[in-house]
This record gives structure tokens, C-alpha cells and sequence, in this order.
């Protein structure tokens, strides 16, 4: 009996958590070598009104429904920040900053005014997320797999192969973009490539840890694995690595750490993972064993000693 | 569309007003910092001091956990911590500030979902009253409320625009306020404190979430109009006051949308209409030289 609850409830959790987590951690690092990790930000606040009109359009929660109306409002808004940068002088942080919140808000007054907790799609879910309710009828049986399981792995798979695949021409376009334009890869075409990825992911993973949160493993991973090393390889694995342990680690202090603790209930996940992934990136700004807080303060000592001698 | 004047919705419309125009003034002055979104991470940090404050007085039995004052100091407390915490990755760390911010925002927000959950958990606790500081609710507001977010906003906007010249001084030529201003160095650091007091004053109304499109779209749609900071600045109030007040009377309207929400698409639009005049004025001019030529 515990085991079967286990296998259909934590389980698929624990599979979406550490999927979001590793394919979070791997765009991140893209995000993080382009100073736009705030982009993904943007973008996952942007999810909630394509979501709202998809199922006033539709009518029905089916995923396909509601995961490409999410696609084509975050891809609305990376235009609109686009366009805001082009037209105006304003700044990339004024376009992201007007653009996240008319969005969100947006979403807000659609989910209020047309769906008012008719159905399970609510602005408490966008932002606790819902990796809680992820159920598994009967484990092992891939006609009942819950449909995140699915996108999560398909959207995964792809970022492993894109930059499997392409990581030369990536780390090209990232580190020289001007010879990388005289290569013929132009920033327009790396930037849409990294803004498509991003949305996919904070897509795919709005449901285990909601369109705020996502932002953690955005961030966090990469931050981590920026502390450790200098090596753009290293550094993505780094980040994909770290990001599937924030998700696993996570979920167990949220949902299955208190339980067995003795406490009558469980704290959320979503949040859970967050503050998990920000603790350890605070663990190796102050730790890291070379680019660390405390390993530079070290450092400096030697050298002012070095230099009174 | 019925809106009836009552108490209830001019006590609404007088604290939302005042917010928005005290919210113009310094989201001008933050963007001629260019630090936007630190104001982002800030207010989204205010969440877990809002559940600090609630389980402090709810331990120490104080209206049932739902006591302001408690909530509001947790509120700053934390948004203070968040913005230190990213000016010490920024400038101690190998790590940038744009990473900074959304690091210390996710870490932030997510402590204030698990302590959400938290409470919710808790026997006597009851997180209904909690989650409208999320996306803001007016219907609730009394007298004494909209007198404090009146007043609070008010000295805050004055105090900005008290400090103008420094403001402008330092945020246009960092060097020359090293000779002249006598306030540099402080500065930037009373402009983040007066920034998290408009945060946690309209922490109630427009929710933590929603707050910063107030700091952020009035004054962007003010510097479409203009170069010149004088006229900048007012104009922001005035975009801040303009969308405040539609949003409050929308809100008032439809009883289901959250104010916070309807204000920020009123300011959109008014962000869309300077732009949509912007292009054309943009494409009219460069019409005029072209047939010059």
C-alpha cells in the first residue's frame, strides 16, 4: 500500500521535479552567459493570460490547448519587449519590467472575470505551483503517465540535443558575437533561439513549480555552477546537474521530509524547491573553492602578507 | 456598468490616488538609477517578512495573526535583506546583477510560499487574509487604512522630490556628485528605503506582485513625452495618478477583478498610447526631412 502510493504520487513528482530542474538548469546557462536570466522572468509571468484565453477560446483543459496558448502569449510578449527596446529608449529592465506585470495582470483580470474558479486553473495555482497533485493512476502504465511526465521529457530532450548539437556555434555566439555574425550566425537568430527554449521549458514546467517560481531554477543552477568554473562545458553540466538535484532535494524537504518528521502536513513543494536551490547557491558564493567569498578574503590575506615581506 | 461614490469606494479611490502618485514620483527617479528591477525582487520579497510578521503575532495572539503593523515591519524587513543581499552578490561576487536580482527574487519568494504553506498548515492560522497581499484587495480597507497609505505616500513622494537635485545630480554624473553632493554615497540607499516604504504601503492594495508596475510603467510612459526630468516627473505623477484612477473606478465596476490587476492594464494602456504616439510623431518627422530632401 505505501508503495503503490509512492510509486503514483511521489514518484511522477519526483520525475517532473528533477526533468524542470535539469532542463531549467541547462537554458539557464545560456540565459546567465547572456546577462538576460530576468528574461525568463518575464516570460514565465507571461504564461498566465495564454493559459486564460486558451480555455475561454477552447473551452477544455487539454494540455495541447493550454500548452500552446502559453507558448504563443510568452512569444507575444518576448516580441513586445523586442519591439518596446526598438521604438523606445527605454532600457531592457523598463521593457521586461512593463511588460511581466501588464501581462501577469492581465492574466489576473481574465482568470477573474471569465473562469472565477469554475475550473482548476487559478492564479494561487500559477503562483504555488502544483507538483502536489501530480498523480499517477497506475504506475508503470504509459497510457495513464500524467501529461507533464511527457512534455517535460519531450521539451528536456529537445534543449539536450540543441545543445548537445550545437554548443560549438552557441559558445561561439556567446562569447564573440561579432566574429559569430561574420560566421553567418546572427545574434537575432541565437537570441529567438534562447528566448524559444526558455519559453518551452517555463512552459513545461509551470506545473510543477508555477510561473514565479521557475525563476529559481532559471538562476540558481547556473549561478552555482558560475562559482565553480570557467569552462563553458563544464559549466553546462554544472548547471543541468545541480538543477536535477534542487528539484529532487526539494520536493523531498517539502513534501516527504515533514511527514516523516511527524508533522501532520506537508510544506509546498514549488516553494520548497526555490529556497532549497537558493540555499546552495549561497553555499557556493561563500564556499566555491576558488571564486568563493571566503576563499578570496583567504586569498587576499596571503597577498598582503606576501607583500609586507 | 453601475459605479455608486460610497464611503467604502472613496476611502478606496483616495488611498489608491495618493499610492499612485507617490509611485510615479520615485519609480522616475529608480528608473534614472536604471534599477528597475531591484525594485522587482523587492517587492516580490516582502512575501515571507508578510509571514514572519503573521506567525510573530499570531504567537503573541494579536488579531488572530492579521495585525498591520507586524506584517508591514516583517514586510520591509525582508524587502530591506533582499536589496542588501543583491548589492553584496553584485559587488562581491564574480556573479553580475542581473543574476543577482533574480536569484535573491526566486529565493525570496519561494521562503514566502513555504511559509504560506506554513500557516496554512497551522491550527488556528487561516491564510485567507494572507494571499490578498499577493495581488491586492481594496474591499477590505477602513478609514484608518486609507488615512496611513495616504499620508505614508504622500511624505515619501514629498521627500523625493526634496532630494530631486541630488537624485539627478548622481544619477546622471557619477563623478561630479563625488565633488559636489554632500549626500553621496547615501543616496542611493535612501532612494531603495524610500522606494520599500511606497512597496510596503501598497503592500494592502495593489499586492506585492502587481506593485512594481506602478514604479515601473508611469514613469516609462513619462519618458516618452519627455527629456527633461522636471517635466518627466510630473508627468509620471501624473500617469500614475491617471492609471490609479481609472483601475480604482474599473475595479469598482466589475467586483470580481482584483484593483491591483486592473490599475496595471490601465497604466498599459496609457504605455501603449504614449508609444503608438511616439511612432507617429517618428514617422512624421522622418516624412518632413524626406520630402526637405
Amino acid at each position: 500500500m505505501i508503495e503503490s502510493a509512492f510509486l503514483s504520487i511521489d514518484l511522477p513528482a519526483y520525475i517532473v521535479a528533477t526533468l524542470a530542474g535539469l532542463s531549467g538548469g541547462l537554458v539557464g546557462t545560456l540565459l546567465l552567459l547572456k546577462k538576460q536570466t530576468m528574461m525568463a522572468d518575464a516570460l514565465s509571468h507571461s504564461i498566465l493570460p495564454g493559459l486564460a484565453l486558451a480555455y475561454i477560446i477552447t473551452g477544455t483543459m487539454g494540455t495541447l490547448a493550454l500548452f500552446s496558448g502559453a507558448l504563443a502569449s510568452c512569444l507575444f510578449a518576448g516580441a513586445l519587449i523586442y519591439l518596446i527596446q526598438r521604438i523606445t529608449t527605454l532600457n531592457a529592465n523598463m521593457a521586461m519590467g512593463i511588460t511581466l506585470t501588464s501581462m501577469f495582470a492581465l492574466g489576473v483580470i481574465l482568470l477573474e472575470l471569465f473562469i472565477g474558479g469554475r475550473v482548476h486553473l487559478d492564479t494561487e495555482h500559477a503562483l504555488y505551483g502544483a507538483l502536489e497533485l501530480i498523480y499517477w493512476p497506475d504506475p508503470g502504465n504509459i497510457d495513464t503517465m500524467p501529461e507533464q511526465i511527457l512534455t517535460l521529457s519531450l521539451v528536456t530532450i529537445l534543449v539536450m540535443l540543441i545543445i548537445g548539437l550545437g554548443h560549438q556555434y552557441l559558445k561561439l555566439a556567446l562569447f564573440d558575437s561579432h566574429y559569430a555574425n561574420l560566421q553567418g550566425l546572427s545574434e537575432l537568430k541565437i537570441s529567438a533561439l534562447i528566448l524559444l527554449l526558455t519559453v518551452l521549458v517555463a512552459v513545461a514546467s509551470f506545473d510543477a513549480v508555477g510561473s514565479i517560481l521557475v525563476l529559481a531554477l532559471f538562476a540558481c543552477p547556473p549561478a552555482c555552477a558560475r562559482m565553480v568554473t570557467d569552462k563553458f562545458s563544464r559549466q553546462i553540466i554544472w548547471s543541468g546537474l545541480i538543477g536535477a538535484a534542487c528539484g529532487i532535494g526539494g520536493y523531498f524537504t517539502g513534501a516527504v521530509l515533514p511527514p516523516l518528521l511527524g508533522f501532520e502536513n506537508s510544506l509546498s513543494a514549488a516553494g520548497s524547491i526555490a529556497v532549497l536551490a537558493g540555499a546552495t547557491q549561497l553555499c557556493f558564493i561563500l564556499f566555491a573553492p576558488e571564486y568563493g567569498v571566503l576563499a578570496q578574503i583567504v586569498h587576499k590575506d596571503k597577498k598582503s602578507k606576501n607583500m609586507g615581506q | 456598468m453601475d459605479i455608486d461614490i460610497g464611503f467604502n469606494t472613496a476611502l478606496v479611490l483616495l488611498s489608491v490616488l495618493s499610492l499612485g502618485t507617490a509611485c510615479g514620483i520615485i519609480g522616475a527617479y529608480i528608473m534614472l538609477y536604471k534599477k528597475s528591477l531591484v525594485s522587482d525582487a523587492v517587492s516580490h520579497a516582502t512575501l515571507p517578512g508578510i509571514g514572519i510578521g503573521f506567525m510573530l503575532a499570531l504567537w503573541l495572539g494579536l488579531d488572530n495573526g492579521r495585525f498591520l503593523p507586524f506584517l508591514l515591519i516583517g514586510a520591509a524587513f525582508t524587502g530591506y535583506l533582499a536589496a542588501r543581499l543583491i548589492h553584496w552578490i553584485n559587488s562581491n561576487t564574480r556573479l553580475n546583477e542581473d543574476i543577482a536580482i533574480s536569484t535573491t527574487l526566486a529565493f525570496f519568494f519561494g521562503l514566502g510560499i513555504v511559509l504560506f504553506s506554513l500557516i496554512q498548515n497551522m491550527e488556528s492560522g487561516n491564510r485567507s487574509g494572507l494571499d490578498s497581499f499577493l495581488l491586492g484587495q481594496t474591499s477590505g480597507i477602513t478609514y484608518s487604512d486609507a488615512i496611513i497609505i495616504c499620508v505614508v505616500s504622500l511624505i515619501t513622494a514629498m521627500l523625493a522630490v526634496s532630494l530631486h537635485r541630488h537624485f539627478i545630480i548622481q544619477s546622471f554624473d557619477r563623478n561630479f556628485a563625488k565633488l559636489y553632493a554632500p549626500l553621496q554615497g547615501r543616496l542611493e540607499r535612501i532612494l531603495s528605503f524610500l522606494m520599500l516604504i511606497i512597496v510596503c504601503t501598497g503592500l494592502k492594495t495593489t499586492g506585492a506582485i502587481l506593485i512594481l508596475a506602478l514604479l515601473i510603467i508611469p514613469a516609462a510612459s513619462a519618458r516618452l513625452w519627455s527629456d527633461n526630468n522636471k517635466p518627466m516627473i510630473a508627468l509620471s505623477a501624473g500617469f500614475g495618478l491617471l492609471s490609479a484612477l481609472s483601475g480604482a473606478l474599473f475595479s469598482a465596476g466589475y467586483a470580481n477583478v482584483p484593483t491591483g490587476a486592473s490599475i496595471v492594464v490601465c497604466s498599459f494602456i496609457i504605455f501603449a498610447g504614449s508609444m503608438a504616439l511616439k511612432v507617429g510623431s517618428k514617422a512624421s518627422i522622418s516624412k518632413q526631412e524626406s520630402t526637405l530632401q
